[in-house]
């Protein structure tokens, strides 16, 4: 009897959405992208103690999967002001490969100080700007603040449809109508939020979790099915911070120091968070990685496959509101004996 | 003068959109990390040519080739891993508790992923003097052994010249060694460490 039950399945159906469902947006860093191999319908988190890089790391996720895959992310920034999500994106966008040309150098301190000539003003005003905005090849990142979604969970959904019918009554283009990714930054934040708007306050640890499983539910559920890739952003705990920072400094072998920084246990305020994920990737980085430009990131956990709790570097540059590969092909034989020379001539 | 590749910038961008560190940026990176190995280097290393040196922990004897090798291998393997000098001296200090950071030579070797352990500095006060040997053979393997088998760190002994000599001294020092499999590169190739090196010595101070 039981063969007949399972022979009702419709295996033709599912195989033929496994190809639809298989990549969907993408990491962008090459050591997790072999491993998760693609986030539709995923529930994804980003976590890492404050100044780690991750509202980066996730503002780099929202513009290559917009640029490279012309997926729509709605960005839901609660600790920084959407204005300066904005700018930063900008910047991010300066440094795209078809704008060498212009031979200009734009940073984030240049831009958000105010501190650049006419020229770099010009350039991203009637170059860079209405490219991120208007090219129909790309997809659109929408960053919004807390006050676009009447601080409750619900409201999260109805802004979301709100924005994609939006898009659809001004014109925009294919890829510009239907928001693909959604991403929180960061989740303890919007559950401090709505437990405020909805009176409920008292426990932090279980909003979080609701919270948490609701973004969850969204991501089967957004559309009548069609679903959304969520990307949340969580903080890590004191405790398992401490202790990582402790291991950093008293490591027993030095050159592995920064192996196995943070585990399943890491996450803060609720356990949902990692039980609920379906990839859970963790950041770190402290002044010493900085100066290298790099930071530390941590699969730790994979739903479908093989995690990465030892960890690896990928590239940092938070000037120019960049997280990406490392890649360290550069020393060559060739380059190694240029360097010696330039080192005994000094 | 601006690098033609980044434009001061200190990366590039590839053709796939992603950024790299420009080698001008790590050029930089590469020679504050080399410039203490400089004074290892004598006067005429321009004309020397890098030896290839194996991976792993080494010693080598004090030349301009070895040194530029190392070097060379520091570069390639060793960075960005910090690495610090000590001598023979700061692993005593360490042992015999009066070293101002560290309270054992534990400590000393955990204070570092990477060491280049400079023993280039021999003379016949430090190479004859019974009770000085002694406390230096002591404190020193048990520092290399810590550095290489316990902590799995970077290690790169460099000798005087007179390596005879310092075989001759320090023979307990080069059994230890020997045990931990590190051998020397002196002129062109690796030898391993032996007590043998005795009657080498001798001549050592007259060649």
């Amino acid at each position: 009897m039981a063969i007949e039950v399972l022979q009702e399945f419709d295996y033709q159906t599912a195989f033929d959405n496994l190809g639809k469902n298989a990549t969907g947006p993408m990491m962008f860093i090459e050591p997790l992208d072999w491993k998760v191999r693609g986030m539709p319908r995923r529930m994804v988190v980003i976590a890492g103690f404050s100044g780690s890089l991750k509202t980066t790391y996730a503002l780099n996720l929202a513009y290559n999967n917009a640029v490279g895959l012309g997926y729509s992310s709605c960005f839901i920034s609660l600790e920084m002001e959407p204005e300066e999500q904005m700018l930063r994106l900008a910047v991010r966008h300066a440094q795209h490969p078809k704008f060498r040309k212009y031979n200009f150098s734009i940073t984030v301190n240049k831009v958000l100080g105010n501190d650049w000539s006419k020229e770099e003003r010009d350039f991203m005003e009637q170059v860079v700007v209405p490219d991120l905005q208007r090219n129909p090849a790309y997809g659109r990142i929408h960053v919004t603040g807390p006050a676009d979604f009447q601080y409750s969970i619900t409201g999260i959904e109805g802004m979301l449809l709100g924005l994609e019918n939006h898009a659809v009554e001004v014109g925009a283009s294919e890829l510009r109508r239907t928001i693909d990714i959604l991403i929180v930054d960061y989740v303890q934040l919007l559950a401090k939020y709505a437990s405020f708007a909805s009176g409920a306050g008292g426990d932090p640890y279980r909003f979080t979790g609701e919270v948490f499983s609701y973004l969850r539910l969204l991501t089967g559920s957004y559309v009548k099915g069609r679903g959304i890739t969520v990307v949340a952003l969580s903080q890590l705990n004191r405790a398992s911070y401490t202790a990582a920072k402790d291991r950093i400094r008293n490591a027993r072998i030095p050159g592995e120091r920064y192996d196995y920084l943070y585990d399943a246990t890491s996450f803060a305020e609720s356990s949902a968070i990692m039980s609920d994920a379906d990839v859970a990737v963790a950041l770190y980085c402290d002044d010493e990685l900085k100066k290298q430009k790099k930071v530390r990131i941590q699969l730790l956990k994979n739903r479908r496959g093989e995690s990465d709790e030892k960890g690896f570097d990928a590239l940092a540059m938070p000037e120019v509101a960049y997280v990406g590969d490392w890649q360290n092909d550069a020393v060559t034989d060739d380059y190694v004996g240029e360097l010696l020379g330039d080192v005994l001539a000094d | 003068m601006t690098c033609a590749k980044c434009e001061g910038r200190g990366y590039t961008i590839e053709e796939s959109g992603k950024l790299r560190i420009c080698t001008c940026a790590l050029r930089e990176r590469h020679k504050a990390y080399l410039e203490p190995m400089k004074a290892f280097l004598s006067p005429h290393a321009k004309s020397a040519t890098p030896a290839e040196l194996r991976e792993g922990p080494q010693a080598i004897v004090k030349a301009d080739a070895a040194v530029l090798g190392l070097m060379k291998a520091m570069v390639k393997s060793w960075y960005p891993e910090p690495y610090v000098i000590t001598t023979m001296e700061a692993c005593n200090e360490a042992g015999f508790q009066r070293h101002e950071e560290f309270r054992s030579v534990s400590e000393l070797a955990g204070s570092s992923g990477a060491f280049v352990l400079d023993l280039s500095f021999m003379n016949k006060m430090r190479a004859r003097n019974a009770g000085l040997k002694e406390g230096d053979s002591m404190y020193l393997v048990e520092f290399v052994h810590e550095v290489v088998t316990r902590r799995k760190g970077r290690l790169a002994i460099i000798l005087d010249p007179r390596v005879g000599t310092f075989m001759t001294a320090y023979a307990d020092v080069c059994d230890g060694l020997a045990e931990l499999g590190i051998e020397y590169y002196e002129g062109t190739q690796y030898r391993p460490f032996s007590r043998s090196g005795g009657e080498g010595g001798k001549n050592d101070w007259f060649a």
